[in-house]
Parts: C-alpha cells; sequence; structure tokens
C-alpha cells in the first residue's frame, strides 16, 4: 500500500497518545506524528524538531536524511505496512509535502529495567550482570563478552500482533551451519498472534512431543550464554524476555551451575554435580522405594530398621501409597503457595506448613514419621536442578504410584522407561543424554566429572563434538 | 527404527547378554546335569560360542554391506532364508520367554511379589516394545546408562560372597568322566550361543583393525564374569546347587549371614535385571527383524504389528501351554535342541562362506537409493552400512539424515560414504531434474 | 462432504476416549495383579523356634509388636505367637490362621530346634526353609535342651528380644568365646556331603547365674542367660550324640575358622614372682587336617600351629586386642602345659568321633577331594571308615 498521510492517521485515529504537530520551514508543511507513551519529548526536540528548524532551506526527505537528521537511528519508509511498524515501535514519523515517502526517526523513550543480578541464578563468585527484557541491551551484554567478527546477529519478527523481535546468536564457525539454519528456519514458520516471552519461542523449538522434559535452555545470565555460544550453541533472544533460549540443550547442562566454573577446584565442581544428581534420584524415588519396601519387600530392610518403621506406621489410618501422595500433596501444596506468596508471608508459611502439617500430623497419628521424612527429603532433592522441579514433581507421583502398585519391579520397569524415552531424544541432532549415552569422552571432560579449566580448553577443538552435530566412536 | 550401533555401545551389548539371564534358573539346571563340574560345561559352551562368534566376525569383514536377509536369499534361496528367520525368530522368542518366566520366578520367590503372569508380562512389554521400535541404537544407548550400575551389582554381589565360598567344593574336577561335563553342555546349549544377535547387524557394522578384538573381548570378558559367578555359587552350595531355582537370589553376602541388614543384596538384583531387560529387547528386536524379512515387512506400523503379535504369544502361550516344562523336556533334554543348532552353531559358522558366496553372486545393490526413511527401513539400513563403509564407524557423521520440510515420500538420503556420496549426488541431481520436469509439465 | 467429515472427527474422538478408557482399566488390571500387604498385617518374624511332641510339630515365632512406652513415644517389643500342624509348614500356616496376621519369615535369624527334634530327620524338617530362594541361607541353627518355647518364654538381661540375644551369643561372639556356630546351608550342605555329619549348638537356659535383684524385672518371662558351649552331632539329618564341653573345645581347637580358646595354667614362675593360675589366651591358631590314604588305610594327621599370650584386660572387654606384645612372657614350661592341654582335648574329639562314628572333622569330605571316586568306592566297601583310619596331632606352640 502507498504511503498516504491521510489513511495514516485515520488507522490510528483512535489512538489517544498519538501527537500530530505541522511544522511549516520555507514554506513547506511538515507533520511529526509520534506516540506519545512510546516517545521521549528530549528526544523528539533534540533530533527531529530543533534540526528541521534550523534547516536552511526547503525541507524534503533527502535533505533531511542528509543534513540533519544525523543524531538518531533513522530511515524512509515509502509505504504504510513500514510506516505503521516503525510508528509502534516507538518511532517519531515526519511526512513531507507532495512527498510519498515518510522518514521514522528514533526517538523511542520505553523504560527497561536495569541490568541487575537475576533472582533466579544467584552466584557467590563471578560475574552478576543478568539479561532485562531488552534485546538490544541483551544482544549488548552477550556482544560485549564476544568481540569477535564471528559472533552473528540474525533477527526475526514474529507475532501478527506484537512483532516481537527475535535475535538469533551465534558463533560463525563454532556453530553448526545446518543447525543454525534450522533454528532460524523454525522461527520464521511461527505462526501466532503475540510473542510475549521467550517461552512462547521455546515452545516450537522444542522438538519433545510430550513436552516434559526440556530441550531449550533458558539461561538469564549473559556470562552463561556466552560460554554457552562458546561451545557452539546457538542463543534465541527475544524481546521483552529477560531468559535467553540456548540451543541444542542436553540433558548435562541442567546439572551445571555457572559456580562450578567460577571456582577454581574441579573437585568441588564433581562432588556438586555428583550431589545433584543423587538429589534428583531422591527426589524422584525415594518415596516409590519407601512405599514399595512397606508393601512389598519389607526383608531388604534392616532389622533395626524396620522395627522403627513398624512402630512408626502402627495406628496411621492411611494405607503406605495413600500416606504418602498425601505427603507429596501436601508438600506440593505448600510449595505452590510459598512460590506465590510475598517473601516475608512465604517464609513464614513455610515454617508454619513444617510445623504445623509435619510435626502436628505425626503427633495426631495421622502420617507417620519416617513418610514425612522421606517426603521432605524427596521435596528438598526436587530443588537440586531447579529448571526441572516440575518434572521431577510429575515423574515422583509417577514412580510413587508405580512403586506403591507394582513394587520395586514398577520402580525398575518405570526407570528404564523413562531412560529409554530420554535416549531416543535429540535436540537438533544433539542426543538428550550426550555425552554419556552416547558417549563422547572429550565431552565428558566436562560432564559430571569436571576437569580443571586448563585441560577444559586444551580439548577446546574436540569439546562440545555432540552441540556441533558431531559424535564420536 | 533407527539400527545403527556404535561400537562402544556394542562392546558394552555383549557383555550384558552374554551376563544377562544366565544367573536365574540356568546354573541350577545345569548342576542337576554336570554337578559341580557345570562351570566347566559353562566354560566349554562359551569356548563353542567364541568360535562361532570369531566366524561371524569374519563374515562381517568379508560382507560388502549387504544384510543377512540378502545373504540368505542369495545363498540358500528365498524360501530357505525364510526357513532360517523363521527359526531364527522361534528361538530369540523361546529364549526370551524362558527367561522372563524365570525371571518372574525370582520376582515370586525372593521378592515376594505376589502376581500372575499376565500382571507381570504386559509392563515389562510395554518397555521392551517401545525400545524394539525404537531400534537397536536405543537399546544401545541404554546399555550405556545402564552398564555401569549393573557392573557394580555384579561386583558387589561377587565380593560379598566371595569370602563365603569354599572353592574345595568345586573338587575332585571331572570325576564323573568328561561325559558328565559334555552332556551338562548338551542340555544346556539351549540357553548359549547369546552372540547371534550379531548377525542380524551384518550391513550395519563394518570392521577395522581393532574391531574383531574388541567384540571377542567384550564376549571373553563376559563369559569369565558369567563362569566366575557359577563357580562362586557351586562354591557356595555345593551338593545343594542343583536345588536351587534362582542362582541369583541365592549368591549374596546378605543370604548367607544371619546379619541383621536385612536383604539389601535384593537392590543389587534389581538393577541386575535390568540387564535381562535390556537383553530381552535386543533379543525381541531380532525377532521382530526376522519375522519382518520373512515377510517383507519395511515400514514403522508393520514392526509394530509384528511386535503386537510377538506380545500376543507372550501373553497367551504361557497361560495354555506349560512352557517351562517344555523348553526343559523337548528342547534342553528333548531332541528340540538339534533344531536349533542350525541357526545357533551352523548359521554363523556357514556365515563366511555364504556371504563371500553371496558377494561373489551379485554386487551389492545401489547403496544410494531414493527411500522415504519411514517406510522403507531397509533401504535406510542399508544406507547405513554404506556409512559405516565410508568412515569406518558403526554410527558416525554417515548416517542416513532426511532433509526436514520435505515430504516423506520425497525425502532425499545424503551420506558421508565417499562412494556414496557420488550416487547420492547422482540421486541428487536425478530427483531435481524430475522435479523441474514435473514443474514445466 | 462437511458433514461426513464432522461424522468422522466425531467418531475418531470417541475412539479416543475408549482408547484411553481401555488403558487406564488395563493399568487398574494389571495394577489388581499385585497383591499387596501391608507392615500391620504382616507377623514379622525375628526367630523361630520348632518342637515336636506327640506327633505334631509346634512352632513358636517371636515376633515384632509395636507398643508404647512410658515416655509416650513408640517402644518395640517382641510376642510369642505359637502354631501347631503335621508338618512345620502346616504349623506356621496355623499361626496365620490362628493369629489373623501373616507370619513373615523374611527377616527371621535363628532357628532353635526343641529336645524332641532328635528324634527327627532334620534334612527333611529344614529343607522346608533351605529350598527357598527367599529365607535367608544363613539363618544360625542351634537345638536346645528341653522345648525351644520354653527357651523362647526366657529373656536375657540386656536383650528382651530372645531371638537377637541368642543369635548374639552364639554367632556373633564365636570369635571371642569358645562357642561355635551353623547357620542353616552350612548344617544341610554338611549332611549331603560324603562325611554326612554336621553338628548344632546345643543352649541351655541359666536361671542361676541371673541377680536376684534383676529377677523381677520382666513379668512375663523368667530371666536367666544362656550357655553354649556344647553341640550337639547329626549323621544324615539324625542325632548322634552331644558332645561334652572339653571335646567341643577339642573340635573347634581343630577348626580353621575358629581361632579362640584359653587354658589355665599354674604358672611357678611368675612376673614379680607373684606365683598361682593364670589364664592364658590364643592370640592366633593355624589349624589344618592333611589327609592320606596309606596302605589302603587313611591315615589322617591334625596339625596346628597357635600362638598364645596371657589374658589381660581392656576397657572394651576384647581380650584378644590386647595381649601383650613381647613373645618370651609365655615361659616355655606354659607353653608345654598348654599343648598338652590341647592334646587331650583334640584326642578327645577324635575319640567321641570314632566312638559315635560320626565323621564330624569331615575327613570323608576332604578325602573325596583329593581321591575323587577311588574314595567313594572305599567309602562304600567300608562304611566304618572311621574306625580303621589312623589319627596322629601334632601341636606347635609357636612364638
Amino acid at each position: 500500500m502507498r504511503m498516504n498521510k491521510q489513511q495514516f492517521l485515520q488507522n490510528f485515529s483512535e489512538f489517544s497518545d498519538l501527537k500530530h504537530r505541522t511544522l511549516k520551514v520555507y514554506g513547506s508543511q511538515l507533520d511529526v506524528i509520534y506516540l506519545d507513551t512510546m516517545c521521549a519529548s528530549d528526544k523528539i526536540t533534540d533530533f527531529v524538531a530543533k534540526p528541521i528548524l534550523s534547516l536552511d532551506r526547503k525541507p524534503t526527505v533527502e535533505n533531511c536524511m542528509e543534513k540533519i537528521l544525523f543524531g538518531a537511528d533513522c530511515l524512509i519508509v515509502d509505504n504504510l505496512q513500514d510506516a505503521s511498524k516503525e510508528f509502534l515501535d516507538g518511532k517519531t514519523l515526519i511526512f513531507f509535502q507532495d512527498d510519498e515517502r515518510a522518514v521514522a526517526v528514533d526517538t523511542k523513550g520505553i523504560e527497561y529495567r536495569a541490568v541487575a543480578e537475576p533472582p533466579t541464578s544467584r552466584v557467590t563468585k563471578g560475574p552478576r550482570e543478568g539479561f532485562n527484557e531488552n534485546v538490544k541491551t541483551n544482544v549488548m551484554l552477550l556482544r560485549k563478552r564476544l568481540k569477535t567478527a564471528d559472533f552473528k546477529v540474525q533477527n526475526v519478527t514474529v507475532g501478527d500482533k506484537t512483532n516481537t523481535l527475535v535475535s538469533v546468536c551465534y558463533i560463525k564457525d563454532l556453530a553448526d551451519k545446518k543447525t543454525v539454519k534450522k533454528i532460524v528456519g523454525k522461527i520464521k514458520q511461527i505462526k501466532m498472534d503475540g510473542v510475549l516471552d521467550s517461552s512462547y519461542i521455546a515452545a516450537y523449538l522444542d522438538p519433545d512431543r510430550t513436552k516434559l522434559f526440556k530441550l531449550v535452555g533458558s539461561i538469564e545470565k549473559p556470562d552463561v550464554v556466552a560460554s554457552k555460544l562458546l561451545e557452539g550453541r546457538v542463543a534465541v533472544v527475544v524481546d521483552g524476555s529477560p531468559i535467553v533460549l540456548t540451543l541444542p540443550y542436553t540433558f548435562i547442562e541442567d546439572m551445571q551451575s555457572p559456580d562450578d566454573y567460577y571456582y577454581n577446584t574441579p573437585q568441588t565442581a564433581t562432588i556438586a554435580r555428583i550431589l545433584r544428581l543423587i538429589a534428583m534420584v531422591f527426589a524422584v524415588m525415594l518415596p516409590a522405594i519407601y512405599v514399595a519396601l512397606q508393601l512389598f519387600h519389607y526383608q531388604m530392610l534392616p532389622s533395626k530398621f524396620l522395627l522403627t518403621i513398624i512402630s512408626s506406621v502402627q495406628g496411621i489410618p492411611f494405607p503406605p501409597l495413600l500416606e504418602m501422595l498425601v505427603v507429596i500433596l501436601l508438600f506440593d501444596i505448600l510449595r505452590e503457595a510459598n512460590a506465590r506468596m510475598p517473601q516475608i508471608a512465604g517464609l513464614s508459611l513455610s515454617i508454619v506448613g513444617a510445623i504445623i502439617l509435619g510435626d502436628a500430623a505425626v503427633q495426631a497419628g495421622l502420617l507417620s514419621a519416617p513418610a514425612v521424612m522421606i517426603g521432605a527429603l524427596s521435596g528438598i532433592g526436587l530443588y537440586a536442578m531447579p529448571d526441572n522441579t516440575m518434572l521431577f514433581t510429575l515423574l515422583r507421583l509417577a514412580f510413587t504410584i508405580l512403586g506403591g502398585t507394582i513394587g520395586i519391579i514398577g520402580v525398575l520397569l518405570g526407570t528404564m522407561m523413562v531412560v529409554s524415552y530420554v535416549v531416543s531424544l535429540e535436540d537438533f541432532g544433539t542426543p538428550y543424554l550426550a555425552p554419556i549415552a552416547p558417549s563422547i569422552s572429550s565431552d565428558k571432560m566436562d560432564a559430571i566429572v569436571k576437569k580443571p579449566i586448563e585441560e577444559l580448553q586444551q580439548a577446546r577443538e574436540h569439546s562440545a563434538l555432540s552441540v556441533r552435530g558431531k559424535e564420536e566412536d | 527404527m533407527n539400527n545403527s550401533i556404535k561400537q562402544t555401545q556394542l562392546i558394552l551389548l555383549m557383555v550384558l547378554v552374554i551376563a544377562g539371564g544366565k544367573f536365574l534358573s540356568l546354573p541350577g539346571l545345569m548342576a542337576q546335569f554336570a554337578g559341580r563340574d557345570s562351570w566347566i560345561s559353562m566354560t566349554l559352551l562359551f569356548v563353542i560360542d567364541l568360535v562361532c562368534l570369531c566366524f561371524v566376525l569374519w563374515a562381517i569383514k568379508l560382507n560388502k554391506g549387504k544384510q543377512l536377509n540378502e545373504i540368505l536369499t542369495d545363498t540358500l534361496s528365498p524360501v530357505g532364508a525364510k526357513i532360517i528367520f523363521a527359526i531364527y525368530a522361534v528361538f530369540f522368542i523361546l529364549r526370551i520367554m524362558g527367561g522372563l518366566i524365570d525371571t518372574m520366578d525370582l520376582v515370586l520367590s525372593s521378592l515376594s511379589v505376589v502376581t500372575n503372569w499376565i500382571a507381570f508380562i504386559v509392563p515389562m512389554l510395554i518397555v521392551i516394545g517401545f525400545n524394539v521400535l525404537k531400534g537397536a541404537r536405543n537399546v544401545g544407548r541404554l546399555a550405556q546408562i545402564f552398564f555401569f550400575f549393573i557392573f557394580i551389582s555384579v561386583l558387589l554381589i561377587l565380593f560379598l560372597s566371595y569370602k563365603h565360598a569354599d572353592f574345595s567344593n568345586l573338587q575332585p574336577y571331572v570325576a564323573d568322566g568328561f561325559g558328565v561335563v559334555a552332556k551338562g553342555a548338551l542340555n544346556a546349549s539351549f540357553w548359549f550361543s547369546d552372540c547371534v544377535f550379531l548377525v542380524f547387524l551384518m550391513g550395519s557394522v563394518t570392521t577395522n583393525k581393532l574391531f574383531g578384538i574388541k567384540i571377542s573381548g567384550a564376549f571373553v570378558f563376559g563369559a569369565i564374569l558369567t563362569v566366575m559367578l557359577d563357580i562362586v555359587f557351586l562354591s557356595l552350595f555345593g551338593m545343594l546347587a542343583q536345588y536351587s531355582t534362582s542362582a541369583l537370589a541365592k549368591v549374596s553376602g546378605f543370604n548367607l549371614t544371619s546379619s541383621s541388614y536385612g536383604r539389601l543384596d535384593w537392590i543389587f538384583v534389581v538393577i541386575w535385571l535390568s540387564s535381562i531387560v535390556i537383553k530381552s529387547i535386543l533379543f525381541l528386536w531380532a525377532a521382530t527383524m526376522s519375522i519382518s524379512y520373512i515377510f517383507n515387512v519395511k515400514s514403522k506400523k508393520g514392526y509394530a504389528i509384528i511386535y503386537g503379535v510377538i506380545c500376543l504369544a507372550f501373553i497367551v502361550m504361557p497361560l495354555i501351554l506349560p512352557l517351562e516344562t517344555f523348553i526343559d523336556d523337548f528342547i534342553c533334554q528333548g531332541v528340540g535342541k538339534y533344531f536349533f543348532f542350525s541357526v545357533q552353531y551352523l548359521i554363523p559358522l556357514l556365515l563366511p562362506l555364504l556371504t563371500y558366496l553371496s558377494n561373489k553372486k551379485s554386487k551389492p545393490q545401489s547403496l544410494q537409493e531414493d527411500c522415504d526413511c519411514n517406510q522403507n527401513a531397509d533401504c535406510m539400513q542399508r544406507m547405513e552400512g554404506a556409512a559405516t563403509r565410508g568412515n569406518g564407524q558403526i554410527e558416525g557423521s554417515g548416517n542416513c539424515l532426511c532433509k526436514d520440510g520435505a515430504p516423506s515420500d520425497a525425502r532425499l538420503c545424503e551420506s558421508n560414504g565417499k562412494q556414496d556420496d557420488k550416487k547420492g549426488l547422482f540421486n541428487r541431481v536425478k530427483r531435481l531434474w524430475k522435479k523441474i520436469t514435473a514443474k514445466k509439465a | 462432504m462437511e458433514k461426513n467429515n464432522g461424522k468422522k472427527s466425531v467418531t475418531k474422538k470417541y475412539l479416543k476416549y475408549a482408547f484411553i478408557f481401555l488403558l487406564v482399566a488395563v493399568a487398574f488390571w494389571i495394577v489388581s495383579g499385585y497383591v499387596k500387604s501391608e507392615l500391620a498385617d504382616r507377623a514379622v518374624v525375628l526367630g523361630i523356634g520348632i518342637d515336636y511332641q506327640e506327633e505334631v510339630f509346634e512352632v513358636t515365632a517371636e515376633v515384632i509388636s509395636p507398643g508404647q512406652s512410658t515416655e509416650g513415644g513408640s517402644q518395640v517389643q517382641s510376642k510369642l505367637l505359637v502354631g501347631r500342624g503335621e508338618t512345620v509348614p502346616l504349623a506356621i500356616q496355623d499361626i496365620y490362621q490362628t493369629s489373623g496376621k501373616n507370619p513373615s519369615l523374611g527377616q527371621t535369624g535363628f532357628i532353635l530346634l526343641g529336645e524332641g527334634m532328635k528324634q527327627q530327620d532334620l534334612r527333611q524338617v529344614l529343607s522346608y526353609f533351605v529350598f527357598s530362594d527367599a529365607f535367608k541361607d544363613g539363618v544360625t541353627v542351634a537345638m536346645c535342651d528341653g522345648t525351644a518355647r520354653k527357651i523362647f518364654e526366657t529373656t536375657s538381661p540386656l536383650d528382651n528380644m530372645i531371638s537377637y540375644a541368642l543369635q548374639s551369643i552364639i554367632q556373633q561372639s564365636g570369635q571371642k568365646t569358645n562357642s561355635i556356630s551353623n547357620f542353616l546351608q552350612n548344617f544341610i550342605e554338611k549332611q549331603m556331603m560324603p562325611s554326612e555329619t554336621s553338628f548344632l549348638s546345643e543352649v541351655r537356659f541359666v536361671k542361676e547365674l541371673v541377680p536376684e535383684s534383676d529377677k523381677g524385672e520382666s513379668d512375663t518371662k523368667t530371666l536367666g542367660v544362656y550357655d553354649c558351649a556344647q553341640i550337639n552331632i547329626f549323621k544324615n539329618g539324625k542325632y548322634t550324640g552331644t558332645l561334652s564341653k572339653d571335646e567341643t573345645r577339642g573340635f573347634i581347637m581343630m577348626d580353621e575358622n575358629m581361632s579362640y580358646d584359653n587354658f589355665v595354667v599354674e604358672d611357678a614362675e611368675g612376673d614379680l614372682n607373684i606365683k598361682g593360675k593364670i589364664s592364658i589366651g590364643i592370640a592366633s591358631k593355624d589349624a589344618g587336617m592333611d589327609v592320606k590314604m596309606q596302605d589302603g588305610k587313611p591315615t589322617v594327621k591334625f596339625s596346628t600351629q597357635i600362638k598364645l599370650r596371657k589374658m589381660k584386660t581392656d576397657v572394651s572387654g576384647n581380650v584378644m586386642d590386647y595381649l601383650p606384645k613381647t613373645p618370651d612372657e609365655v615361659s616355655g614350661y606354659i607353653k608345654d602345659n598348654v599343648k598338652k592341654q590341647v592334646k587331650e582335648l583334640v584326642n578327645a574329639a577324635i575319640e567321641k568321633c570314632v566312638e559315635i562314628d560320626c565323621d564330624y572333622f569331615e575327613i570323608a569330605n576332604k578325602m573325596f577331594k583329593t581321591y575323587g571316586n577311588k574314595w567313594k568306592d572305599y567309602q562304600k566297601e567300608n562304611p566304618d571308615y572311621l574306625q580303621k583310619t589312623q589319627f596322629s596331632v601334632e601341636i606347635k606352640i609357636i612364638d
């Protein structure tokens, strides 16, 4: 559609924050149109009004572009669609008399959150910067760390109504070209009205049909994203979201924490990762095993421990499976309530929950002490890998039911089923469980057992093979 | 089905398959036939298996990208090949059925679970089925995850039992003559020849300098582990060994002391059971492949139907037939075992010759054909075979890849194998030309 | 056309629901195939006593019984359940029928056989346990004078669970005292080997050794201690005799695994001129049996090397760990004296072995392992081979 000022104004007729100023310079009329809520008035004064008024000849598009509008990002738009897009993005449009084109000047005055430490990924050592909701700031934070010509950014706009800018970032020689192409292609294919957060994009990029397992990384710290890019991964930055997506994603990344890299002792990182793994197993399996042992295989328990359990479960009105499900349910309700409470109230809720629901229930003989203890231990384990808390909660529930209905064989078969499914998952050609299955020895240097940073650096050329779509035998 | 397996995965699978399932009723059964010398019978059978394995590995080395069905069809005629595959299918199904019946006995007797056959087998078949339909690659990866835990369990059971064992219980060696040992080996032969699953990976496996050594090394390691466990079992139970129904439940330090630690060893037993599940997956995958060759089934749906029929047999057969008695009386101690010798020993021993003849008879078919990967698994596997020849790996960069976005029937396969690249390129050009002419038309 | 499509999608939807319903039904059906049993429904048995009286087996099971302690918390006690039947399995079944709780033997660690069981073939009785994959093969088996039920009705001053108390006395302190234990699998296996002989410890309740002040503590059970220093010998599953305390010591002296015993010696050249009876303990022992066929006759040579130390106390009660380090403390006189005592004990055990014709030294087992079927034939022709066996004993006291 060709440019027409009247048509444009008619399109935005119900915009009460639309401002329209008419300037006359050397007998020629100029229409300055902007959105009051999106633009900064000082920017309009400095980059639009003052330069135009200081013009010493008849204003034309070329004059303005060449001579005066030097202070900010500006471009010529020659159709209504582009003009609307730029206008809604916070730009000021200058319409010229007897010209079907307009100039869009960047006078955006949108307020963004400052770069601060993200609340979800705090570190004791290392950089404290976190992404904010501005895509440009976020790309800047990455570029600040990756001062190389190989750091590439491809922009795609997604969302019919939101026109959200999505930047796909990667390092040219490290990232797999096919993967980048696939990711960009997939993002371009997304058809939806609005993209309000990166999680909207993640849903389209996640190849897991069940959506249970997270196959797209979500990171709030630029230093972590930079390290992922250096491993050959691709980052997807979405405007309006402080969470940057990284692809391909492997399970082992869940076990890694930024702290692992900022402490110079790889042994502590290794122990921390093993602990996270144990915590995961505890979180998912402990209630199931406890129920299975009680209902089917009590012989497995040491005699003295069995004596304790027998004396504890005496008089409990619920069968073991139901008792454990009640404990899990109570814990999940507490967690859910706690997550949405103000911080101070949340703290008291935890205490109240622990004391009232735990101790009082045991005292009242409604729940047994070992069941509460097992439920609590499993609940704590859920947070060892915070990104997967909900998945582990679901798995814990499923495993508990399996353990309580089929016994330890059910737990074994459940585990085998989950592992079978997980090993079959692939994220843009990268097996989800790499470098464990399939085994890639160079990538294993930073899997569970972390090698010193010098060794990792030496093996840099061979590292993250799986991410780059390569597997060794 | 993606059947490409990496060499490392194959090595782990070999160990698990050799040792898995051998420690249920088999040691007791062999002790019935050969008494305290049953470990010698076991060793003898493993030696025979090793010879067969060497022949299979030789055949793989000679093979030029052909699959087992192609080799057998070329040399034994299509009917002959189908008969062989039928025997293979029955062999694998009976082996796993027997193994799972023993597993259920173990679960019932030692883990004190009271259940019925259907309730036991259905969840098991679901897990097995998922992996069978995903293909051999999934089993390989599963082995990589579970191997460490299974191995640790075996070691712990061995270590905890070792100090209780009285190895003098094995003496006097071969006191009743070698005939008893041979008889024990003959009667237990049905439960061996585990490495025959390898023949179903013909065409997907390539040889390099160390491949044969690594695979046979894994076999020897698995065999040593199994014989060691049998020796410990016989040393512990001496004359009582033959009365035990499940050696796995018996061989444990926790069983042999009156400590108050409970039966913590059952945790290891449960972990060990996963090796039986992995073996079942691999054998039922081989059975599915056998049946698919018989009926020329090449689609995912077809494999699912075949597996469904196998499941039905698993559920129904033990209910209508006294399967344990049938296997013991007709196969192990009867003439049935000779029937299976054809696939257990004859085919592996003849395989190098058959492969040679097949190679001589016909050149390998075009390896780079247009294929629908979902529907033409045969082609896909051949492609993988080609890939392995190209880069010297079982699973590597030469896997069959399909271009995303293209409709399934128009997918193009590409491979990194040199020879295949040319053909692939040719096919691509051909297909492109076809498209262009079609558009013009 | 559209209508048809709509119908199809509705049918598809219903099919989907039917499939989900089918899945849920199958899942429920599978789950219902697994029989669950809560701990509260089980009688967890710690130990069982088996008696045979008037052609009926009586099984006494000591089961865990949770109760309330005086402080308000829970306290675990044990209770006795009794069942009778023509066989042991039926007697155990009787417990289920009469008490309503399923006796679970998974935690059983001790089997006590009453005196009446001496008439029974123990291979038959114990096969119920030993041929089960679930029951522990390492369960301690012992015999008692009187009925097993009576022993279960007693209690030790320090342990209110009789099964744990007896297990501790017989089995766990085997390395520190001169009692000897046997376990289920070993007992049955030895009966099936060429020697066909094995033993069981004998438990005797001694009421007198408990101080009067302690006797009032338990209302229902009689307090006392247990003497397990003698063993009963069984051949082919049948009782053949009981070894005296000295014969038992002689038998233990030749056991490869057992290492402890002590001797009293009149010390003529004591330290610091303190003379009188002193206690000498065995610090280490290396015992062995050498078997040979010489001139068509079996020859058995028992040899043992013993390291002696004077007994001194320690804070943990473990005498052996605190034996003095200086070897010359044990004089030649003491060594000779101990050697003489050991020889007497071993000879007594050998004489008893020949007397009751029970090969509890497992000579036939070793002969079979050495000579194979040749020995089997000899044993067949000479069932009284123990009478024809030439025994010799060699005792060495080392520094």
